[in-house]
């Protein structure tokens, strides 16, 4: 499967409720052509921090979703973020790994994620339920079990090393990113 | 050094939190090991980082859900925290409110700190982080201006306290 493929399963799952942190790259490009909408923040930048970010939110906003779309680069820039969510279990992460043990972004360069199993470091961090998944209808399944669960949730979903072409840059700027995102979480308490 | 004494950090904590600080994350430094220790008197969570990075990103997570974030580090953690600032902070325009400890303020310090301590405040200019240095006399007054370059400007600030400003010990 292919990334796009991968984000927009997600995506068909997810409640109109919960908000939605895509890693910088290509995981943030794709994430706005398969389903763009105000309560998606775009990271352009900040590398492994996709999860920290999720984390924040879903301590502040315990009764909204917070997915995250994390890369196998990305995660293991900061694996500490495994900790931090292990140690705090916001029930209401669900952290989605999507990995095709490369920085695609930069040219497809090797990552360590082949040897690393990044599902058991997740699930021996603390995370309660931890999924590792491929196709459309087990990502779906995944989603779906995660809503009825108390997090936090890890879905690995290890993808192809191809990828659809013509991605286009996000043509928001950052602080209409932030704006709109910040909208969405808006009035609706704690 | 001390026209009125030293400012304790409790009296800090609570000029924090009257300006409507409702969320505390870091890493510990001995300098601002009171003032942590206290946080949980308030009844505000304090979220145990562990990395200045990291920590950056939950403090601009509990922002873009609400809350007025503190983010606590010693001067060195601006190393790790640098990157996050530039493209979090500075690039969507999402303001925190950093207290960092001054660690080798006039190469007083243990030799580890002292590196640190002569490029703290050339390295915050250059991340373009604006700093007010923190003492008694000027406590309420800087967090006065702070919180209001947060609120109004969208400007993340540094309130960098040094060694023997602030209470440290319980």
């Amino acid at each position: 499967m292919r990334r796009d493929e991968a984000i927009k399963a997600v995506c068909k799952a997810v409640d109109i409720k919960s908000v939605l942190i895509f890693a910088n790259g290509k995981i943030s490009r794709e994430g706005y052509l398969k389903c763009d909408s105000k309560r998606n923040f775009y990271m352009l930048a900040s590398m492994g921090k996709a999860s920290s970010i999720g984390l924040g939110v879903a301590l502040s906003k315990p009764n909204r979703t917070v997915i995250v779309f994390d890369g196998d680069g990305n995660i293991l820039m900061n694996l500490d973020n495994l900790a931090m969510i292990g140690y705090f279990q916001p029930r209401n992460l669900i952290h989605i790994v999507l990995d095709n043990e490369t920085y695609a972004t930069t040219g497809w360069q090797e990552t360590l994620s082949e040897k690393i199993e990044l599902d058991k470091v997740a699930k021996s961090c603390g995370y309660n339920n931890v999924f590792n998944v491929e196709t459309e209808k087990e990502i779906i399944t995944a989603v779906e079990e995660c809503y009825r669960l108390d997090g936090p949730h890890f879905i690995l979903i290890k993808i192809d090393k191809e990828e659809i072409k013509g991605t286009k840059i996000i043509p928001y700027s950052p602080p209409e990113i932030k704006d709109r995102f910040m909208e969405s979480l808006r009035g609706d308490g704690e | 050094m001390f026209m009125n004494g030293m400012l304790t950090s409790k009296e800090f904590l609570e000029e924090l939190v009257r300006y409507g600080i409702d969320f505390f994350c870091g890493v510990p430094d001995s300098v601002i090991r009171k003032l942590i220790e206290l946080i949980p008197e308030t009844g505000i969570p304090y979220v145990n980082a562990t990395c200045e990075d990291v920590a950056v990103g939950v403090c601009v997570g509990a922002y873009l859900a609400g809350k007025k974030p503190c983010l606590l580090m010693q001067n060195s953690g601006l190393g790790n925290a640098s990157d996050a600032i530039v493209t979090l902070n500075t690039l969507y325009k999402i303001p925190l409110l950093f207290i960092i400890s001054w660690r080798g303020f006039d190469g007083r310090d243990e030799v580890q700190h002292l590196d640190w301590g002569k490029i703290t405040l050339p390295f915050l200019d250059t991340i373009g982080l604006p700093y007010m240095l923190i003492s008694k006399d000027n406590y309420k007054e800087n967090i006065n201006k702070a919180m209001s370059m947060i609120n109004n400007q969208n400007i993340s600030v540094a309130l960098v306290v040094r060694r023997g400003y602030l209470d440290e010990k319980r």
